[in-house]
């Protein structure tokens, strides 16, 4: 077994006849800020679970900080920071009760580093929890994992609620910790985000761990939608055969078609006409699966 | 400082609920405070409400307020015993430490914030145990506040009651009610939701109640009468004979028990979202 800071080895659970995942094998560097990429309901919640020893592995084993998760959980979580998925929070207390409570599980922490992560993130401590909107709880949820600066997150769909401006801060956070060489475990159903923050990417679909990318060459072969509103109908033969643009298809003077890669080649080319505007979509997921491993390649 | 640790946070949560659980200490006491002096003062009356009773067939009087018909017009501790000892006051106690059993584990899992207090550096077991802690520690004082107010009211109905033996009956009853909380406890951390866990406890607990308060009447159920609980919770008439140690500890062995099964069954299992 490998020595990064998280381990996965063969690691599979089944709900009764129900796939959670399947031979997941992972390797997670000290330092790194590791994506956990997938769609809802591909085990990434489960992964991240069995990680934290909350349910066991019905084959395989974990290993983090070198340690087997189900021999010395107590010993691990002392140095892991944790925002659940599906995020639930003792509604009677207020921010600040609540994490004075996790602080005193934790046997105390710097309270002044709670004080500076809620200013940084806008969070009003002294409200109840139940009063809370779902943005404004995750922040919460988010000070209480980062506030005993752990060596390890594992943070599941972390910018859930967040708005935009938090996202960035949140994002900020995470290149704070990873130039402390601490480790971050980031599961996101969300590319652009993953693409953002993070080093390597680990793509789960159906319970399988289908591919471990870097995030550039995750970026090479990105696939985009492309949509260029030019001021007169242009030719559709100016664009098909340019580098990396497929699906070419003209609407009165409205050209639509899905790039891989860069979008150098496109613009190039579109700029020989008058363009009054360029629309990109990112693709969703599903559709990151097909342009990487074809149809037939259901994992 | 009620964040301190889970004991504190799990008495901290309670509180409000504690309140509603005083009341209805108050009202046992004010069936003592107000019928007992009637009843003792008015003996026509009491012949006739015994008169009355005796027209039952002895199984449906046996099920209710036990067999302690003759002396419960003249003896406070005998009306104590028939009024609110039998049934009243141990089936409250375990309607309060089932509901509390329950959603310490199993309560806190269907909330769904049990995977964020398991992700710090507090095992399974602390946790299970901290919870149980905190059940002891409100039942203890529950039992206190009932015999506060007992007291009280037999000092203004003028009644000379013995405070040991009244605490002897106010541990064997906290006693009996730990036993059906530690079980649905138990069954949470088995992995019953909420619901299930004080519903199942709570049966088992009205069943071992009529098994051993009908065994008398109905010799079929006398052979199941030791599997009752309530058998060593009663039998003993703690109120007027003082704690019987055996039947005690009979009790102390079934939480133990049904606490360890709560630790092995807790410590092993999936925790659902």
């Amino acid at each position: 077994m490998g020595s990064g800071i998280v381990v996965a080895e063969g690691l599979t659970k089944f709900y009764g006849r129900q796939r959670g995942i399947v031979d997941l094998s992972i390797e997670v560097e000290r330092g790194e800020v590791f994506g956990y990429l997938g769609p809802n309901g591909a085990g990434k919640t489960t992964t991240i679970r069995l990680l934290l020893d909350f349910i066991r592995p019905t084959r395989g084993q974990a290993r983090i900080f070198g340690k087997d998760v189900s021999q010395s959980g107590l010993e691990i979580r002392k140095h892991v920071g944790y925002v659940p998925g599906e995020l639930a929070m003792y509604d009677n207390m207020t921010g600040r009760d609540f994490l004075t409570y996790f602080a005193h599980l934790r046997n105390g922490i710097d309270w002044k580093y709670v004080e500076e992560l809620a200013k940084r993130l806008d969070c009003n401590l002294s409200q109840p929890i139940r009063s809370l909107s779902h943005g404004n709880k995750q922040k919460i949820a988010l000070i209480q994992a980062f506030m005993h600066k752990p060596d390890l997150l594992i943070l599941d769909e972390p910018t859930t609620g967040l708005d935009p401006f938090m996202q960035r801060e949140f994002y900020h956070m995470i290149e704070e910790v990873q130039a402390e060489g601490r480790t971050v475990f980031l599961s996101s159903h969300i590319l652009p985000e993953v693409e953002r923050v993070c080093d390597r990417v680990g793509i789960l679909r159906e319970g399988k761990l289908v591919a471990v990318e870097g995030v550039k060459d995750l970026k090479s072969r990105a696939l985009r939608h492309l949509e260029i509103h030019f001021a007169k109908p242009v030719p559709k033969e100016a664009f098909v055969g340019v580098s990396g643009v497929r699906d070419v298809t003209m609407e009165d003077d409205i050209m639509h078609c899905t790039v891989v890669g860069s979008l150098d080649a496109v613009v190039k080319a579109a700029s020989a006409f008058p363009v009054d505007n360029i629309i990109t979509h990112e693709p969703s997921l599903e559709e990151i699966f097909m342009s990487f491993y074809g149809q037939g390649n259901k994992a | 400082m009620m964040l301190n640790n889970v004991v504190l946070k799990t008495l901290r949560d309670k509180r409000r609920a504690m309140i509603g659980w005083l009341l209805v200490m108050t009202g046992m006491s004010l069936i003592y405070a107000l019928f007992w002096p009637y009843i003792r003062d008015n003996p026509f009356m009491a012949q006739m409400m015994v008169s009355y009773l005796q027209s039952f067939p002895s199984g449906l009087i046996e099920a209710f307020i036990g067999s302690n018909l003759t002396q419960f017009t003249t003896r406070p501790e005998a009306f104590l015993d028939s009024e609110l000892f039998f049934l009243f006051v141990p089936l409250a106690f375990i309607l309060f430490t089932a509901s509390f059993g329950s959603d310490a584990i199993a309560g806190e899992e269907d909330r769904g914030t049990l995977d964020l207090l398991l992700s710090n550096p507090v095992s399974r077991s602390r946790i299970v145990l901290e919870k149980f802690t905190a059940l002891v520690a409100y039942t203890f004082l529950l039992g206190a506040l009932l015999e506060i107010e007992l007291v009280a009211a037999s000092v203004a109905t003028n009644t000379s009651i013995s405070l040991f033996r009244l605490t002897d009956v106010t541990l064997s009853v906290i006693l009996l009610s730990l036993v059906f909380g530690s079980m649905a406890l138990a069954l949470g951390c088995i992995g019953l939701g909420p619901g299930m866990s004080t519903g199942v406890a709570v049966s088992l607990g009205v069943t071992s109640y009529f098994v051993n308060a009908l065994a008398t009447t109905f010799k079929d159920l006398q052979p199941y009468r030791k599997y009752s609980p309530f058998f060593y919770y009663i039998q003993a008439d703690p109120l007027i004979n003082g704690l019987n140690i055996g039947d005690a500890t009979v009790l102390l062995v079934l939480i133990v028990v049904t606490l360890s099964i709560a630790l092995l069954a807790f410590r092993r299992r999936d925790i659902s979202v």
